[in-house]
């Protein structure tokens, strides 16, 4: 019998390590002005993506279809690379590349993000990811308000 | 001098563990216990303390012995019963031979953690092997001086199914048959903790010595280099543990040495012991004449 495993003895900064991958990431709490940065700029993104949702696609599906793209790119993003997770909602919906390389809200938000801490970022993913459908619903209405010019996009 | 000795245990899940206890409809489910949270009653998966203390002491540490002592194809049933299961009392008129009791101390150390049952004498052990208990948020109460982090997973969160297929055997000859291409396969599945998960156990040895440490301890370190698995569906790779000793001060491998001079030099002596407890009784000689029955004439 192989009688080589190796029996480990871990100190409380090894265990706590290993502990500390089982923490809860959707519950992360970065503070609460960056947890309203984080809801506005999520809620904000959704209007962006209303406004650049391709016309190959029909036009009553476009709020299933944004709840797909952000269901779709926290599932695929396991990182925080938000410009991925930007990419692959903007690839769902269909944009039209010419439109999304022109549309300066998008631009700014990209740039918010490249900017912003790795945590905010991970935080960013994971409120979406537990609150989608809060995001998707009042990334709606942002977009009615946006449409009616109370509000920039 | 005895000591009571604790050694508080973190093992990480390396494959789905599948500790099971009953089906729901189709699906096994994995056992689990009622724990009290702030939002009420809680069924968390756990591992059990028997589990626990037979496949990672129990087997893995008798094996070693057999094969050191040379006793491999050599021992009834009823002495690898006692030594891999437990025993059983089988015979009537229990008695305490305490002389019995005091070598099987002295020659088995791994044998005062885990006791045992005679045919006709019980002996009890010394270690106590505590639950696997899950690392998540409804049990911070019971994870008590552990490092975790501020937030845990939910329990649920670490459940995942399974699902296999094995050969019906009725439907089988069913197809045989009638020489039909439908298939004889048929689906299983359940649940099981996910690989990554984390349980916090442990180990109590009661007025114990470093031999019986040792033999602890060495039996874990068996345990893991067989593969380190608990609960069921280990053929299929589940329950793969991989278990780490928290904080503990003591030397692991001097400890395990120590042990194993220790049996390599009583081997004759327990070889005999363990003879002398499971040989059979001499048969009583028949009595000349039977008693004659109620009503039954006698021989004049």
């Amino acid at each position: 019998m192989n009688t080589q495993a190796t029996l480990l003895v871990l100190d409380t900064e090894a265990i706590r390590r290993e502990l500390a991958g089982l923490a809860d990431p959707l519950k992360h709490n970065p503070g609460g002005t960056e947890v309203q940065e984080i809801k506005e700029t999520a809620i904000r993104l959704c209007s962006i993506l209303a406004h650049l949702f391709g016309e190959a696609l029909e036009r009553v599906t476009l709020w299933a279809k944004i709840d797909a793209a952000l269901a779709g790119a926290c599932a695929k993003v396991s990182d925080a690379d938000l410009g991925r997770f930007v990419t692959l909602c903007l690839d769902t919906i269909q944009a039209d590349p010419a439109r999304a390389f022109a549309c300066d809200p998008m631009v700014t938000l990209l740039q918010v993000f490249e900017v912003r801490p790795p945590e905010w970022r991970y935080a960013f993913v994971n409120h979406i990811a537990s609150r989608r459908y809060a995001v998707v619903a009042l990334g709606r209405q942002r977009w009615e308000q946006v449409k009616n010019k109370e509000v920039d996009l | 001098m005895s000591e009571t000795y604790t050694l508080h245990c973190l093992s990480r899940t390396v494959s789905p563990t599948t500790h099971m206890a009953g089906s729901e409809g189709n699906e096994s489910i994995v056992a689990r216990e009622a724990v009290v949270t702030p939002r009420g009653i809680a069924k968390i998966p756990f591992l059990s303390g028997n589990a626990i203390r037979h496949r990672a002491v129990r087997e893995p540490g008798w094996r070693w012995l057999i094969g050191e002592w040379g006793l491999e194809g050599k021992l009834s049933l009823p002495q690898l019963n006692f030594l891999l299961h437990g025993g059983s009392l089988t015979e009537g008129g229990g008695k305490e031979n305490t002389k019995r009791i005091a070598d099987w101390h002295r020659l088995f150390p791994l044998g005062k953690l885990l006791g045992g049952c005679l045919p006709s004498q019980i002996l009890t052990g010394s270690v106590h092997c505590w639950r696997g208990t899950l690392v998540c948020e409804e049990n911070r109460q019971a994870l008590g001086d552990w490092p975790i982090p501020d937030r845990l997973r939910p329990a649920e969160e670490f459940v995942t199914p399974y699902q296999y297929t094995r050969g019906d055997v009725f439907k089988l000859a069913l197809v045989d048959a009638a020489a039909e291409s439908a298939s004889n396969q048929m689906i299983f599945n359940g649940q099981a903790v996910c690989r990554g998960a984390a349980f916090v156990h442990g180990f109590v040895i009661r007025h114990g010595s470093p031999l019986e440490l040792g033999a602890l301890l060495w039996s874990l370190k068996l345990w893991l280099a067989g593969g380190g698995t608990v609960g069921g569906q280990a053929a299929r790779g589940h329950g793969r543990i991989a278990l780490s000793l928290a904080n503990f001060a003591g030397d692991v491998d001097g400890l395990c040495e120590s042990y194993k001079d220790h049996s390599r030099t009583v081997r004759e002596e327990a070889v005999a012991w363990l003879a002398a407890a499971f040989a059979t009784k001499a048969e009583k000689p028949a009595t000349p004449e039977a008693k004659p029955k109620r009503g039954e004439r006698t021989k004049s």
